[in-house]
């Protein structure tokens, strides 16, 4: 369960106030989603449970982390479906030149080349919550994981 | 407060977003959000910016919160502007609050035994009580490890305290109701 994203490189230690604002946010613009708040200490994490599952998969989750300075990691998973994942923080990958960088599905690749620009330019928990929940929702309508990382909808 | 769309005239998921929490959400709201979780201090015009309220709405709604116990006002000495934060009294009783209310007594001293001891295997592999110290002090460690061992470190330090208050005020309260009985 934990273990699964890369959290070591977050500033501050992890928050659990930013956790119950990011789930309230979420679950209140996502009827599919469930969280709680798991773990202690360095595994302190929020997991959102989604009861339906992008595509074929017919479940999901998001594993948040979120530290005091608002740094943070989330990764989605479903089972044998897409794994991706929207993260702020310190990085040595060549690009993005900022913290916010994306790692695409399928895999949520950390191979260097693979990594790219964040679409999540908001800072405030809540909106960090609203848009990731919204990037699921494209996701799930259409069953494509394409839009991952898009920031834009078509006038 | 509005952004103006981006120049290719496509409108951005962030910015739809932004519409949709300012029409869901009274300006109060939007304001003790911001304040949630600032714990450095932020001027009212950061604030107002973060809450998409007028400045002059984020003060109004600044003194109450004040008058409520929740923010307060903080000074320093690089700057001549006020500095508006959460109250940490606030937030360490509202953290215990929320513990006592999902977990069992006996849980909590679970968990305050569990950390201490982490804690104290830090201590005693660095040789310190404080991990700023440690990291800096110790040449060994690469720059992600340090990184590594300081979030980990401070996690497990920060959460300690909330379940420490939490389980205190839990057999507090108990104690208090007998001896009234």
């Amino acid at each position: 369960m934990t273990g699964t994203w890369e959290s070591h490189s977050l500033r501050g230690p992890r928050d659990r106030v930013a956790l119950r604002e990011f789930k309230t946010a979420f679950e209140r613009v996502e009827p599919l989603a469930s969280g709680r708040i798991a773990g202690v200490g360095s595994r302190l994490h929020l997991e959102l449970e989604l009861s339906d599952g992008i595509g074929s998969a017919d479940s999901g989750r998001f594993d948040v982390a979120w530290s005091t300075q608002d740094d943070y990691s989330i990764h989605y998973t479903c089972p044998n479906g897409p794994d991706t994942r929207w993260d702020r923080h310190c990085h040595e990958y060549t690009t993005p030149g900022d913290d916010r960088h994306f790692h695409p599905p399928p895999n949520a690749s950390t191979t260097d080349s693979d990594v790219e620009e964040s679409c999540i330019r908001v800072c405030q928990i809540t909106l960090v919550a609203m848009t990731t929940a919204k990037l699921w929702r494209v996701m799930y309508d259409t069953g494509d994981t394409s839009t991952a990382n898009t920031i834009s909808n078509p006038p | 407060m509005e952004r103006p769309d981006d120049p290719a005239d496509r409108r951005s998921i962030n910015d739809d977003l932004k519409a949709q929490w300012k029409a869901k959400t009274s300006p109060k709201e939007r304001v003790r959000s911001v304040l949630r979780t600032v714990y450095d201090g932020l001027r009212a015009d950061e604030i107002a910016e973060k809450a998409l309220v007028a400045e002059s709405t984020a003060r109004k709604r600044l003194e109450q919160l004040i008058e409520e116990g929740y923010v307060e006002s903080v000074s320093r000495s690089n700057s001549r502007a006020t500095l508006y934060r959460r109250s940490p009294e606030s937030l360490i009783l509202e953290e215990a609050h929320v513990l006592i209310e999902e977990h069992t007594r006996q849980e909590l001293a679970e968990t305050v035994s569990q950390l201490e001891r982490e804690l104290e295997t830090f201590r005693v592999e660095y040789g310190t009580d404080d991990p700023e110290t440690a990291v800096l002090s110790t040449g060994a460690l690469s720059e992600s490890t340090g990184n590594e061992v300081l979030h980990d470190w401070q996690s497990v330090r920060r959460d300690l305290q909330f379940h420490r208050v939490a389980l205190a005020v839990s057999i507090a309260e108990d104690d208090v109701m007998q001896s009234i009985a």
